[in-house]
């Protein structure tokens, strides 16, 4: 987990803590370019390809980090 | 170099494009004054007559082929600009990359790729040079994602270099995380 938050704090460019239980989209920093950094970053570190409906559904930090390490 | 046509019109990425008019001075306005989104760009006067005779220039230049200011739809609704000036055929500068906040994430991306496609496509230009703030990170993220070459930067500014090598292989894995081509 550390080294999931690790690259999506990267990935958001955002220096302040990050908490499973955030919901991300309320970050300053998320845009559409983080979206991006988000979602290539899922693919590239954990091989997940993620459709826009179901990347919609994510509200918190912690749901992303179960779409990275589902089976 | 290439001249478009006064009703240049494409669709791509489920986006529709046209060059700018006068009638849209109001959202080149609304863009071009909100604080948020310009603060790393250079400041225009809130005026709608100063404006207005802006884009009556700009008309003028488009006429010659030496600058295109472009204005993307989706679903009827504006939702960004992009613009670039040249004065050989070998490059571009892009600049004006603006959207409209609460829109759908992918399209601001979007936009600019269908601007790059039409530079790289329909103006055959080998080259795009742009220049962005330091201080703006998330552009200057952007532009090493779709591949850019940062090949100068100065006290302020970062300056990169786009070719069609560069930027082709980036923009087809990005078309396909975003499934643009389904849109």
């Amino acid at each position: 987990m550390e080294k999931f938050i690790k690259l999506f704090a990267e990935a958001l460019e955002r220096e302040d803590e990050i908490k499973m239980e955030d919901e991300f989209r309320n970050y300053d920093e998320w845009s559409s370019i983080a979206y991006l950094s988000v979602i290539a970053m899922m693919d590239e570190e954990y091989d997940v390809q993620i459709e826009e409906a179901d990347f919609k559904k994510l509200r918190t930090v912690q749901a992303v980090y179960d779409a990275c390490t589902k089976e | 170099m290439i001249l478009l046509p006064k009703d240049f019109r494409i669709c791509r990425y489920g986006l529709e494009c046209r060059l700018v008019y006068e009638d849209d001075v109001d959202f080149i306005l609304y863009l071009r004054t909100n604080k948020e989104l310009t603060k790393h760009l250079h400041q225009t006067e809130d005026d709608r007559n100063l404006q207005i005779q802006w884009i009556r220039d700009y008309k003028k230049r488009e006429a010659e082929g030496r600058e295109y200011y472009f204005i993307f739809y989706y679903h009827g609704e504006a939702v960004g600009l992009n613009r670039m000036s040249s004065r050989s055929e070998l490059y571009a500068v892009s600049g004006s990359w603006l959207c409209k906040p609460e829109i759908e994430s992918w399209i601001p991306i979007a936009i600019n790729f269908l601007f790059n496609d039409i530079v790289f496509e329909i103006l055959n230009i080998q080259l795009v040079v742009c220049d962005v703030r330091k201080q703006n990170k998330k552009v200057n993220k952007y532009h090493k994602m779709i591949g850019d070459v940062k090949v100068h930067e100065s006290d302020i500014d970062n300056f990169y270099y786009r070719t069609q090598d560069t930027f082709i292989p980036n923009r087809d894995k990005i078309i396909r995380l975003f499934n643009l081509n389904e849109k």
